[in-house]
């Protein structure tokens, strides 16, 4: 049985310029993988190559089919949520649409909203809203409630917890454990706050300028020493 | 007094053409940021070919529809050729590929059906209804009908349904949308079928009332233009309700300015757009970024 | 000399020899290529040197050729000193356009300006008095003077248009080479930069638009001169849209490639009606699509990148070459100051 997603001698840019450097990574069914590395290192540039936000070189697989250049659209239709960084919310349309635009892909039944309300309470308080209006930990709260309303086979989270107050930080991931836990989501999560993501995670990559410079469990990479004192800060 | 009402319903019965083809206008400018100058000559191409059905001996009101079909069809196959290629492109790039469609356009159909005149049949029956003790042509009533009826249609697709709601997320913001899974391409080329469909009707609307031929639509899409700069490039609604003012303000002008009188009431649209873009560039009910385009 | 400079002359040698090669009829043809060629200069340097897009140049070019036929017809001035009081009227119209221009965004001002040129025959039937109306008005070609008696007719026209041409090319050229050019082209590509560095974009801006007023203007007068009659058909919105073909298809910010769309806009529709009349509408919007996909730096720009193609390779769009060498000239001098 091979991995949810298979990432396989990746290179990917913009335009001339090429950022990733052969990356090669896996993601099992409901497995936490965290990417973590320093700005720039090309984090944010892996999670568009795998949801075809730009075209890479190599080989990207999501549940056996070869994705590699696929639009974004049809890779969503695998079950790939991909929360961008900064959020990427519709601001004009109300909380409520949002959601509903979060099932667009589904292939089986209606948008479950009172569910998205469980989970986050504080959107349902504010369905009628314009998504704009919104707080920026509501707007990252809505899209993260969004991704989930696909009930996807694997969640791209770009940096959950940019510009949160630590409190919501706490939650949001509280929300995220649980998620996995209940439906078994596969995530792959770039995150600056590398102590929080390594706690739940399973598994954990460090970039460097573009490429993969240490993987290994979450306890594994938590305990070496280079990885110790560059993010974690002990 | 009774004159001023006549003139008044008159403007806004002409008014409603305005308005449909200023709802198309609107409908390509907000999910693509373009401003289709072909989009009158486009409605005057459908209205021949509904004019070439009814010489075939097709009924009126199936002719209508079928063009209305065929122009949706057309519209996305434009948008899909000749537009995407441009997509995001610079201003001059737009216009210029625009104004090629018009000229393009514009030129088939002189090709095809020649510069005559010719008659085209109204929709509605002759005649006038009497309300409130004042005679209204059922064409006026007609068209202020038609034009509701399109807005609730388009009212009802964009708000209550997901491909409407697909449809605004795409205009909106087109990378988030790719992200849940919204075929952006396809919501576009429908932006351009729909705007063509509202064209279309505008066009067979307006037809009965002058004659047939390649120009058409000339002077009607630029008092579109003003509507949809007054309403607000990206407002439905503005694109309906500057429809309704400049049909007025062209209707008053002409029968009650004597300078402006009937050749110089090309005056108006102009007047109109040039004020409205140095005192609220955004028109009446639309949203600043707009203006800044 | 430079290999460019032989070239224009060369060229200015051919373009006086051509009225001995041709019937009678080519030559007025070859003479509108002259009047159109001035225009098209005229809005390139609108168009392509400060970016504003303008598509009711036709309504400058009407109100030159008005000018110079009031003048000629009422006033029996002599047809060429009417041709700086074209100039000047167009100047002060431009400038009064490029006021309201300067708040408006590139595709508002396409439709602003376009209204402009849809008005224009509505204009001119309205004010009857003055321009004849819908009837127009006769302002005879001038006659070739005696001491050149050796000229037919359409010769001596084509020459003395040619005479009123080269001036008006030489000082483009030296204005876009000049400060002023590489202001605009600072102003076009980065405006914020261009206020950085004291650029008077407002100042700029309403000049450029007067400068390009005024070249249509004078090409109206050239073509009241060609044609002796003026009328409100000979001026409706197609007229504008020829300008922009004429610009697109020469090449946007370059002074040779007037000439090149000017011969489009005069020729394709006298070769085309040979089989439609309204192939040449069919032609025109074809290519001013296709050009916008496939060659958006115009003719001249294609015949420069031929000519870069073996030093600079890689390089996939000669105007963006242009645009990096002009714009950090502009802004170097703007800081030396």
């Amino acid at each position: 049985m091979s991995a949810l997603l298979e990432v396989e001698g990746v290179h990917a840019g913009y335009g001339p310029v090429n950022v990733l450097e052969d990356i090669s990574l896996e993601v099992g069914e409901g497995q936490t993988v965290a990417l973590l590395g320093a700005n720039g290192a090309g984090k944010t540039t892996t999670l568009r190559a795998i949801s075809g936000m730009l075209k890479p070189r190599g080989r990207i697989r999501i549940a056996g089919h070869d994705v590699t250049g696929r639009a974004t659209e049809r890779i969503v239709k695998l079950g790939v949520a991909h929360v961008p960084e900064g959020r990427g919310t519709f601001a004009p349309l109300t909380v409520e649409e949002n959601l509903r635009l979060g099932a667009y892909a589904r292939r089986n039944g209606g948008p479950d909203l009172e569910r998205a309300f469980t989970l986050f309470p504080r959107l349902g308080e504010r369905r009628h809203q314009r998504a704009g209006t919104l707080s920026g930990g509501e707007q990252q709260m809505l899209a993260i409630a969004r991704a989930l309303m696909l009930q996807p086979r694997l969640m791209l989270l770009d940096e959950p917890s940019l510009g949160l107050a630590p409190n919501l930080t706490r939650e949001l991931f509280k929300v995220l454990r649980q998620v996995k836990e209940d439906e078994g989501t596969a995530m792959l999560v770039v995150e600056q706050n590398a102590n929080l993501v390594l706690e739940f995670a399973d598994a954990a990559h460090v970039l460097e300028t573009g490429r993969i410079v240490l993987s290994g469990t979450a306890d594994e990479v938590s305990a070496d020493e280079s990885m110790r004192k560059a993010y974690l800060g002990y | 007094m009774e004159r001023f009402v006549e003139t008044l319903i008159d403007g806004i019965a002409t008014g409603s053409i305005y308005g449909a083809l200023a709802l198309a206008l609107v409908l390509i400018y907000r999910s693509t940021g373009i401003v289709n100058f072909a989009q009158g000559e486009l409605a005057m191409f459908s209205t021949f070919i509904a004019w070439g059905l009814v010489e075939a001996g097709i009924p009126l009101g199936l002719a209508i529809l079928l063009t209305l079909a065929v122009s949706l069809v057309g519209g996305m196959v434009i948008e899909r050729v000749l537009i995407r290629p441009v997509e995001g492109g610079q201003e001059l790039t737009l216009v210029t590929v625009t104004l090629g469609l018009f000229i393009l356009v514009n030129g088939l159909a002189r090709w095809i059906w020649g510069s005559t005149n010719r008659g085209f049949p109204s929709l509605f029956p002759d005649g006038s209804a009497n309300l409130v003790g004042i005679g209204v042509a059922w064409e006026s009533l007609g068209l202020v009908a038609v034009l509701l009826g399109v807005v609730g249609v388009l009212w009802l697709v964009f708000q209550h349904t997901t491909l409407g709601l697909a449809m605004r997320a795409a205009a909106v913001d087109p990378a988030a949308s790719r992200l849940v899974g919204i075929p952006v391409g396809r919501m576009l080329m429908l932006g351009w079928g729909f705007a063509a469909v509202c064209g279309a009707l505008a066009g067979v609307l307006v037809a009965p009332r002058l004659f047939l031929d390649p120009n058409l639509m000339g002077p009607v899409i630029i008092y579109s233009f003003a509507a949809a700069t007054l309403g607000g490039f990206d407002s439905p609604f503005g694109a309906v309700l500057g429809g309704w003012i400049i049909g007025v303000a062209e209707a008053l002008a002409g029968g009650y300015v004597d300078f402006i009188g009937q050749d110089l009431k090309i005056l108006v649209p102009l007047g109109v757009i040039l004020a409205v873009l140095l005192i609220r560039p955004q028109g009446l009910f639309g949203s600043p970024e707009v203006a800044r385009a | 000399m430079s290999r460019t400079r032989i070239a224009w002359i060369v060229l200015l040698v051919l373009a006086i020899l051509l009225p001995f090669f041709f019937s009678s009829y080519r030559v007025t043809q070859f003479t509108l290529v002259l009047a159109y060629a001035v225009a098209a200069l005229g809005l390139n340097l609108l168009l392509g040197y400060s970016g504003q897009i303008s598509l009711g140049h036709g309504a400058f070019f009407a109100l030159g050729a008005y000018v110079t036929a009031i003048l000629v017809a009422k006033s029996g001035w002599p047809h060429l000193a009417t041709i700086p009081v074209a100039a000047a009227i167009c100047a002060a119209a431009g400038f009064a356009v490029g006021i309201p221009a300067l708040r408006l965004h590139g595709l508002y001002l396409a439709l602003v300006t376009l209204g402009l040129a849809v008005a224009t025959p509505q204009l001119i039937k309205r004010f009857d008095g003055l321009t004849g109306g819908t009837q127009g008005l006769a302002a005879p070609s001038p006659s070739v003077p005696g001491f050149l008696d050796f000229l037919a007719d359409d010769q001596w026209l084509y020459l003395l248009n040619l005479a009123i041409l080269v001036p008006m090319f030489v000082l483009a050229a030296g204005l876009v080479r000049g400060r002023v050019g590489r202001a605009l082209v600072t102003v076009r590509d980065n405006p914020i930069a261009a206020k950085t560095f004291g650029v008077d974009l407002a100042a700029y801006k309403t000049r450029a638009f007067a400068v390009s007023a005024a070249y249509a203007g004078v090409a109206g007068s050239m073509f009241t001169i060609t044609v002796g009659f003026v009328a409100p058909e000979s001026f409706g919105f197609a007229l504008s849209f020829s300008f922009l073909a004429a610009v697109v298809v020469g090449g946007l910010a370059t002074v040779a490639g007037a000439i090149f769309g000017a011969l489009f806009i005069e020729f394709v529709p006298v070769y085309a009606a040979d089989v439609n009349e309204a192939l040449a509408a069919v032609i025109y919007g074809g290519v001013l699509i296709l050009f916008m996909y496939v060659l958006p730096t115009g003719v001249v720009g294609l015949a420069r990148r031929v000519r870069l193609r073996p030093k600079q390779e890689g390089e996939r769009d000669a105007v963006v070459v242009d645009r990096g060498v002009a714009g950090g000239g502009a802004g170097e001098r703007v800081r030396a100051q």
